[in-house]
C-alpha cells in the first residue's frame, strides 16, 4: 500500500537528500497516502532540526559578534522597525542561530509584560508557529529569540507567482489552521495573520511568525498605511473589541481569499469605509474571481468571513474540516437528526437485512476506515466519528453493477457510488480489489464524515446487470440535492447538520429497495445494510 | 535521479570536519567478529569509526545542564566501552544495526544522566524559567518533547535494520556512501533503501496536531 506509492517514495528520497520538500507533491496525496505524507511532512522537520545540531555555523570566521545579548552572540542585522530591530544571532546552549528581535523599553512594567508573554509563548511548539526560545531583559532593552526560518513570505510569492492553486492554498490554509488552534487552545490569540506574517520555509512547512511579544514592533495600534495589515482586521476589532479566535478566523479567510485572487475581499481607504463595506459584505465573490474552484471551497473561506463572528466556523478546527472537505467533494452526509421527529437510538450492531448471496452472485464486500497509521476494517456496528475516511472495498467474481447510498432517513438518499467524472465506473470487473468511491484520475478518493449523527447507515446493491430503476432514481436524486452540503455551526463548537433542502417529492431509498426486491431473496442481486454508530472525538 | 546520489554533499559537515566513519574500509560487521576474537586493533579502529559521530550526536540530546564538554566526552566514551563490553550479546540484525544498537546504549545512558542531573539540587537554579520542562536537551527544546518522543516511539516500531539505516542518514548525518560501506550496498540502493524506511516512519508517525 503506502509503502509501494512512488509518490511517497520519491518525497522521502527528497527528505533523506535534503532537498526542498516537494510540497506540491505532497498536496496531492490522499487517503492513506495523505496520513503517511502527513508524517513525511513532520519527518522533514525533525530531519532539519538534526541537521540543524550537526551543522556548526561558521561564526569564527565569517560572522563577526557585534554584541552580547542574554548569552547569545549577535551577529548581523536583518530588519528594523520604528521601535526595534531584528537581528541573527547564535545561541551557544542551543548550538543554533536563532532570530532575535530586540527593542527598547522604558518602563519596568512593559518589561515585565514582555517577559511574562515571551515565557508564555516559549512553552507552544507547533509545527505551523515559529518557535520562541527564550526573553530577557538586558541594559534598558528587552529581547525575545525565536528559529530563525529560512524561506519566503506569502506575500513574495503571491508578488512572484501570482494566486495560488486552489489545492496549494487549502493545503496552506489547513496548516495554518492546525497553528492557530494550537494557539488558541492555550487561551492565545495571534492578532496579526497575514500573508507577510505567513513564511514557507525551504522544507515546504508553513509557518506562522510574529505575533504577542513576538510581533514586529513598528505598529503597537497604530496601522501603518502602507503595511497593509488593517485589511486583515475584523469588523468588531475594528469597532474597538479586543482581537480572539474568531478575529483570527477572520484574518485567515482573508488571507486565503488574497492567495486565490491577488487582491483583498475589502480595500477602503479608511477604516470606517472598510468597516462598512465588511458589514455589507460588499466583496467580489470569490466564485466570480475564481470559477475554476470546487464549490464547497468559496463557502468554506467565505464564512470565515461572516460580519458577525457567532456565524463564522465555530473555530479554526471547523474551518480546517470545511477546507479538507472543499477538496473531496464527494463526501458522504449524515444522518439529518435534527429533523427527524422519532430518533431511534440504535444500542447494538443492526444488520437489519442481508441476504445471502446466491451461486450466481458472488461478492465480497466490506467498509474500510483509513487512519493516520493504518487501515481498518469496520465490521456492522463499529462506531465512527466526525472526520473519518471510509472507503468500500469491493470484489465480484464476474462483472457486477454496484450503487452505494448513505441513508439518512430522509425522503433523499445521497448517491455515494457511482459518481461522475470518478472512476470505476459500473459494471466493476472481476480480478480486482476496486476501493470505492474510487479516483478522480489523480487521488484516491474516500467519503469524509463530516457531520455528527447518531448513526450513518450505508446502503449497498449489487447485481449482474444495470438496475434501471435504480439508475433512475439516481438521476432524480442527484438533481435533487441541493449542492449546499457545507458544515453549519452552531457557535458553540458542535457541528450540526444543515436545514433540509426541501425535498423533492419522489420515489423514497425505501421504497426502491422494495420495487427491486430487496425483500425478495433473489439470487442475481444483493442489498446490504451497514449501520454505524457514531463516537464523540 | 540516478545522477543525483553522486552530487548529494554529505550535509551537516563540512569535509574538513567529516568524522573519518568511512576511512576504515573495513565493514562494521567483520571489525564487531574481530573484536570478539580479541583483536584490539579493531577495537580501536571501531572506536575511532563511531566516537566522533557519537559525541556530536550525544550534543543535541543532552540537556544543556550536562553539556560540559567533558561530560560529553565521559559519556560517549563510556556508552561506546559499554557496548564494546557486552559485545557478545549484541545480535546482529542485519548492517547498519551495530549503529542503531549504539545509540540506543547512549539514549539510555543520556537518559540516566538527566535523572542523576534532576536529583542534584544546584540544577535548580540553573535555568528556572525552564524549570517546568525538566532539562530539555537542544532537540527537545526545538521541535519539543512530545514530538520527540513520538518520533522515538514510531523509530522503535520499525525492524533494527531499517532503524539503522534512518539513525545514520537522518540523524548520524553520514552521506550515502558512508552508510554503503558500513551496510554493504550501493549508494544508489541505500537512497532507495532510506526514503523507503522514511516512508515506512512516516506511516507509524502519529500526526501531529
Amino acid at each position: 500500500m503506502t509503502g509501494e506509492n512512488p509518490d511517497l517514495e520519491k518525497i522521502a528520497a527528497g527528505i533523506a537528500d535534503d532537498a526542498a520538500l516537494d510540497w506540491r507533491l505532497l498536496a496531492r496525496l490522499d487517503g492513506d497516502a495523505a496520513d503517511a505524507g502527513d508524517g513525511l511532512r513532520e519527518l522533514s522537520q525533525l530531519a532539519q532540526v538534526f541537521r540543524g545540531l550537526q551543522l556548526k555555523p561558521e561564526r569564527t570566521a565569517a560572522s563577526k559578534v557585534q554584541f552580547r545579548f542574554a548569552g547569545l552572540d549577535v551577529l548581523e542585522q536583518l530588519g528594523r522597525g520604528a521601535q526595534g530591530e531584528v537581528w541573527r544571532a547564535y545561541d551557544p546552549m542551543l548550538d543554533q542561530e536563532v532570530a532575535l528581535k530586540l527593542r527598547h523599553v522604558d518602563s519596568d512594567t512593559l518589561a515585565h509584560h514582555f517577559l511574562a508573554e515571551g515565557r508564555r509563548l516559549a512553552r507552544l511548539r507547533h509545527p505551523n508557529i515559529v518557535s520562541v526560545y527564550g526573553a530577557a531583559a538586558q541594559d534598558g532593552r528587552v529581547g525575545l529569540w525565536t528559529e530563525l526560518v529560512r524561506g519566503r513570505s506569502l506575500a513574495e510569492s503571491l508578488q512572484a507567482d501570482g494566486p495560488f492553486a486552489a489545492a496549494d492554498a487549502v493545503q496552506i490554509g489547513i496548516e495554518l489552521c492546525r497553528g492557530l488552534a494550537a494557539v488558541h487552545r492555550m487561551g492565545l490569540t495571534h492578532g496579526d495573520v497575514k500573508a507577510e506574517n505567513v513564511l514557507r520555509d525551504v522544507s515546504g512547512r508553513v509557518v506562522l511568525a510574529d505575533f504577542g511579544a513576538a510581533r514586529e514592533f513598528e505598529r503597537d495600534g497604530v496601522f501603518d498605511p502602507v503595511s497593509g495589515t488593517r485589511q486583515y482586521l475584523a469588523p468588531e476589532v475594528l469597532a474597538g473589541d479586543n482581537p480572539g479566535p474568531a478575529s483570527d478566523q477572520f484574518a485567515l479567510g482573508v488571507l486565503l481569499y488574497r492567495l486565490l485572487t491577488g487582491r483583498y475581499p475589502y480595500a477602503a481607504d479608511d477604516l470606517d469605509g472598510l468597516r462598512q463595506q465588511q458589514l455589507a459584505e460588499l466583496r467580489t465573490p470569490l466564485r466570480e474571481l475564481r470559477p475554476d474552484l470546487p464549490r464547497a471551497l468559496p463557502r468554506a473561506i467565505e464564512r470565515a468571513l461572516a460580519p458577525d463572528p457567532a456565524r463564522r466556523h465555530a473555530g479554526v478546527l471547523v474551518l480546517l474540516a470545511a477546507l479538507e472537505a472543499a477538496l473531496r467533494p464527494w463526501r458522504m452526509q449524515a444522518l439529518h437528526w435534527a429533523g427527524v421527529a422519532a430518533v431511534v437510538v440504535v444500542v447494538a450492531a443492526a444488520t437489519v437485512w442481508r441476504l445471502l448471496p446466491a451461486p450466481a452472485l458472488q461478492l465480497d464486500s466490506s467498509f474500510f476506515r483509513d487512519d493516520a497509521s493504518h487501515r481498518e476494517r469496520l465490521a456492522d456496528g463499529t462506531p465512527i466519528a466526525v472526520g473519518d475516511r471510509l472507503r468500500l472495498e469491493i470484489a465480484a467474481a464476474q462483472p457486477t453493477w454496484v450503487y452505494v447510498f448513505n441513508d439518512d432517513g430522509a425522503a433523499e438518499p445521497t448517491v455515494l457510488f457511482p459518481l461522475p467524472g470518478i472512476a470505476p465506473v459500473n459494471p466493476l470487473q472481476p480480478g480486482t480489489r476496486w476501493q470505492l468511491p474510487g479516483h478522480d484520475g489523480v487521488t484516491a478518493l474516500s467519503w469524509q464524515v463530516d457531520r455528527e449523527a447518531l448513526t450513518d447507515t450505508f446502503v449497498v446493491i449489487a447485481a449482474d446487470e444495470p438496475l434501471a430503476r435504480v439508475e433512475e432514481g439516481i438521476a432524480q436524486w442527484r438533481r435533487a440535492a441541493a449542492p449546499d452540503s457545507a458544515l453549519v455551526s452552531r457557535g458553540v463548537g458542535r457541528l450540526a447538520a444543515a436545514q433540509t433542502p426541501a425535498a423533492v417529492p419522489g420515489t423514497g431509498l425505501t421504497e426502491l429497495l422494495r420495487q427491486i426486491g430487496c425483500d425478495a431473496a433473489r439470487a442475481d442481486l444483493r442489498c446490504e445494510r451497514f449501520v454505524f454508530p457514531h463516537t464523540r472525538r | 535521479m540516478s545522477a543525483s546520489v553522486a552530487r548529494v554533499v554529505p550535509f551537516g559537515r563540512r569535509e574538513a570536519e567529516r568524522a573519518p566513519a568511512a576511512t576504515v574500509s573495513e565493514a562494521t560487521e567483520v571489525l564487531i567478529r574481530r573484536v570478539r576474537s580479541g583483536e584490539s586493533n579493531a577495537r580501536d579502529a571501531l572506536v575511532r569509526r563511531f566516537l566522533p559521530l557519537l559525541r556530536q550526536w550525544a550534543h543535541g540530546r543532552l540537556p544543556r545542564a550536562a553539556r560540559d564538554l567533558h561530560e560529553t566526552e565521559d559519556l560517549v566514551q563510556l556508552a561506546l566501552m559499554r557496548a564494546l563490553r557486552q559485545i557478545d550479546r549484541f545480535e546482529c540484525e542485519g548492517p547498519g544495526s551495530f549503529l542503531a544498537y549504539l545509540r540506543q546504549i547512549l539514549l539510555n545512558q543520556v537518559r540516566d544522566e538527566v535523572r542523576r542531573l534532576m536529583r542534584r539540587p544546584e540544577s535548580a537554579e540553573l535555568d528556572t524559567e525552564m524549570a517546568d520542562v525538566d532539562l530539555p536537551s537542544p532537540v527537545e527544546q526545538l521541535v519539543g518533547h512530545e514530538r520527540l518522543r513520538a518520533y522515538e516511539a514510531a523509530l522503535a516500531s520499525l525492524p533494527k535494520r531499517q532503524q539503522g539505516l534512518i539513525v545514520m542518514r537522518l540523524e548520524f548525518g553520514m552521506s550515502y556512501p558512508e552508510i554503503a560501506t558500513e551496510v554493504g550496498s550501493t549508494p544508489d540502493a541505500v537512497r532507495v533503501m532510506v526514503a523507503r524506511a522514511l516512508v515506512q516512519l512516516a506511516t507509524a508517525l502519529k500526526p501531529h496536531q
